[in-house]
């Protein structure tokens, strides 16, 4: 049976040599051609959804993770970021009390330099970043861990010399009241007691960023933060800033050295006495109708601070309203007090303005307790969080001066 | 643009899939919503966790979420409906529907996913609307969230919603240009055949089958022509039904038989067996099966419902406009390659090969070592129509040294 296909080659003989030879060329230099397409051009994905595509799928943008961790739909667990769109490069000059000081700034300053100078030339470049980027101050900041929040910028300490890693927790005592350096230390100490089987946590996964180069002229601020710490303190030409300033702690109390420590002890011990001594009436008016079991105006959100609600502090007893005044004291002081007591005045002299409220029972051993402190400028967030075993999440925002600058 | 839209399809699903969940339960979840919109319609694609819907209304969903979510289907309904309310300008609200719902996972957490579509008010252009979303946020006054939205296959966030911050406005981030719709989807569908290695291997099996059965060359195109006509009807009534929500398949399944369908078609191809009315009726069944596979990657993009004829009408038409083309390109490549028996048997040896390394792959979730060979090699239809081309080229050189009667020495296979 005659193939049709083949009849009309069959029948050429005469040219078959030359091209014999020329096929072969052709096939060689068509092979290599295509290999060379192959690992020129970037890698195709398989048709659907199906393993391989995922394998090789590259996304614009990490999709909605934004500046955060980057990832689909929402990014490594914590949130997208969405920074301010207005980018203020000084907070309104109303907004910041006056101080006399100058002492702390320009210790600050020499201790933060001295910082730098032991860092390698890649380190300083991962350290130092401009003033006015707020969306970087924004979004590099969490209460997660780092394998869950990636949005985490300059140096950890632990990979850091020993002399850098001094150099970096004097730079940061520098700006710290005492109490609020060993308040940091301890948060630190409980994250060392909670992921002592596991990478992510502990001392080693604390980082430090400078925005602005530190002078007394001109602001700059210090970021210091890890899991359940992010201190911010603003300080240099006219500004002084102290928040946003998260403090957590899991466990809530541990032993060390032989000594039991409880890194939020103090402002524990007067929230929840302090919940717990409201009135049926004052609990009517300072419940707040919703459930909480996250920060409002936690790390990444920074979506607008609620209308004020809650019990007037001027409808407390005078005991409650001692009890109010050490609590904000309790955390706007763990900055310098040369630079936070300014602020303090400033926030003790409109406590006539500021409420009080809470959801949820706020008691030492319960889950997803919530009191809030609401002035016209200090806003507290506490949370008690059980989703991991019981711990606290706890914030401090000033909301016209937050990050040195304010955020819009 | 529009492999960017497979692109963010398959990184969304990767993501969910492949993220690992949190070392410590330290995120309470956050809802995510994205946001389509097509020539009529606004799409919200959501996510909510259900340990924050058993938080804000005290329900138990999270320890057994699909039955959970089946029982409670319409309390769901009507809770995520009535909180989501679309508003245009002028202040008249949008009709918002539930269309599906079901339990699914998002980073290690169980959520619930619904598909909302929000239509207009008659008159009413899509252009301006805000949003706002009260399903969780209503109770719960820190839940957050964070809405994305789909802009021509690029998923970027666009806000985040909070009890204290329920609205958000949308037309600031879908323009009109941008949209899904009848006049964006063909080159989607286009490209989406061009990414797919597996469509197109398949393809050239069949042209491969045709080509053996070495009948006249107008018989031999309109062979071709109808399987592949089938194979069309076959894919087209899948994706319809599988777009429209009314079959729904588990991915995992549907790409393992799609890679089951390669390698029988191989061994087909080696020696066309099958009657010729048996032939078309088995191509056009492995066109369903492909349809689904086609179908799972629009999910991807949270697209649903019935406003997605149109848009669905021209990725089909884009397909077919790809199937064409990559069928011209390997067409005389095959049908050289069909004229030697043994050549034919190796082309059809080395896809069954690829094709059960895939269905190995697909079937157990394992990895493949030569997956990465071949989505390289065979990246795009040009690169497989070339590596075709030379290979019958070389069957051609050495069918031209041999003995004259080189070019066949099995017999061409009968239908029986």
């Amino acid at each position: 049976m005659p193939d049709f296909l083949s009849r009309p080659l069959g029948q050429v003989t005469v040219v078959r040599r030359r091209r014999r030879l020329t096929a072969a060329l052709l096939s060689a230099g068509l092979l290599t051609f295509a290999a060379g397409c192959g690992s020129g051009s970037d890698t195709a994905t398989s048709s659907s959804a199906g393993p391989s595509a995922s394998q090789n799928g590259r996304g614009p943008g990490g999709g909605p993770g934004g500046g955060g961790p980057g990832g689909g739909n929402g990014g490594d667990t914590p949130p997208a970021c969405t920074p301010s769109s207005a980018a203020p490069t000084a907070a309104p000059a109303a907004a910041v009390p006056a101080f006399n000081d100058t002492t702390v700034v320009s210790g600050a300053v020499t201790t933060a330099q001295a910082f730098l100078a032991t860092l390698t030339a890649e380190q300083k470049k991962a350290v130092l970043y401009s003033f006015s980027d707020l969306g970087k101050k924004q979004c590099s900041w969490s209460n997660y861990p780092d394998d869950n929040f990636k949005g985490r910028l300059g140096v950890r300490l632990g990979d850091l010399s020993a002399a850098q890693k001094t150099a970096a927790l004097a730079a940061l005592q520098s700006v710290l009241s005492p109490a609020g350096y060993a308040q940091v230390l301890n948060e630190m100490h409980a994250d060392d007691v909670l992921g002592q089987n596991e990478t992510q946590y502990g001392e080693a996964n604390y980082h430090i960023v400078l925005y602005g180069n530190p002078s007394a002229d001109k602001p700059w601020t210090l970021q210091f933060g890890g899991h359940h710490v992010a201190v911010h303190v603003s300080l240099g030409g006219d500004v002084i800033s102290v928040s946003p300033h998260f403090s957590g702690t899991q466990p809530v109390s541990f032993d060390l050295d032989g000594k039991t420590v409880r890194p939020l002890g103090e402002e524990s011990d007067t929230v929840f006495p302090l919940v717990k001594s409201l009135t049926a009436d004052q609990q009517t008016a300072a419940q707040l109708s919703g459930k909480f079991n996250d920060l409002v105006m936690g790390p990444s959100t920074d979506t607008g601070y609620p209308k004020q609600e809650g019990l007037s502090y001027t409808k407390l007893t005078a005991a409650q309203q001692t009890q109010v005044k050490n609590l904000i004291k309790d955390y706007v002081s763990d900055a310098a007090t040369a630079i936070s007591d300014p602020i303090l005045n400033l926030y003790t002299s409109q406590l006539d303005q500021t409420t009080i409220s809470y959801s949820g029972t706020v008691t030492a051993d319960s889950d997803n307790g919530y009191f809030r402190i609401d002035g016209p400028r200090v806003w507290i967030e506490w949370l008690n969080t059980g989703a991991s075993g019981l711990h606290y999440h706890t914030l401090y925002r000033d909301k016209q001066l937050d990050y040195g600058t304010g955020l819009s | 643009m529009a492999r960017n839209l497979w692109l963010a399809g398959a990184v969304l699903v990767a993501f969910f899939v492949l993220a690992p969940a949190p070392a410590q339960a330290h995120d309470v979840g956050a809802t995510l919503l994205v946001v389509s919109a097509t020539d009529t319609t606004v799409l919200i694609d959501a996510q909510i966790p259900l340990t924050g819907i058993d938080f804000a209304y005290d329900t138990a969903l999270d320890r057994d979420p699909a039955s959970a979510i089946a029982e409670r289907g319409s309390w769901l309904r009507s809770l995520i409906g009535a909180g989501a309310v679309l508003t245009a300008p002028g202040g008249a609200s949008w009709t918002v529907r539930v269309d599906g719902l079901t339990a699914d996972r998002v980073q290690g957490r169980n959520t619930v996913h619904a598909a909302l579509t929000a239509t207009p008010p008659p008159g009413t252009g899509i252009s301006l609307v805000q949003l706002r979303w009260g399903a969780v946020t209503d109770i719960d006054y820190s839940h957050k969230v964070y809405v994305s939205e789909n802009d021509n296959g690029t998923i970027r966030l666009a806000g985040t919603i909070t009890h204290y911050q329920p609205q958000l406005p949308l037309q600031r981030h879908t323009p009109l240009a941008h949209r899904v719709s009848f006049a964006t989807m063909p080159a989607t569908g286009f490209q989406h055949f061009r990414d797919g290695t597996d469509h197109q291997l398949f393809l050239c099996l069949v042209a491969l089958g045709v080509a053996r059965r070495k009948q006249r060359p107008a018989a031999t195109v309109r062979r071709l022509g109808l399987l592949t006509l089938g194979f069309t009807i076959g894919h087209s009534v899948s994706l319809a039904l599988a777009t429209l929500g009314w079959v729904t398949l588990p991915s995992r399944w549907v790409e393992t038989a799609i890679a089951a369908t390669i390698a029988i078609s191989a061994v087909h191809a080696a020696r066309p067996a099958l009657p010729a009315r048996t032939e078309l009726a088995v191509t056009a069944c492995f066109g369903l099966v492909h349809g689904f596979g086609f179908a799972g990657t629009l999910e991807g993009l949270s697209l649903h419902g019935t406003a997605l004829v149109a848009p669905l009408l021209g990725f089909n038409l884009g397909l077919e406009a790809a199937q064409l083309a990559a069928l011209a390109l390997v067409a005389i490549p095959l049908w050289l390659i069909a004229r030697s028996a043994a050549a034919t048997v190796v082309l059809a040896a080395a896809i069954a090969a690829i094709a059960i390394s895939w269905v190995l792959q697909r079937a157990l979730g394992t990895g493949n070592p030569i997956d990465g060979f071949v989505s390289t090699v065979l990246g795009t239809p040009e690169r497989l129509a070339l590596i075709l081309l030379a290979g019958a080229l070389f069957v051609l050189a050495v069918s031209a040294t041999g003995r004259p009667k080189t070019s066949d020495e099995l017999p061409a296979a009968r239908p029986r």
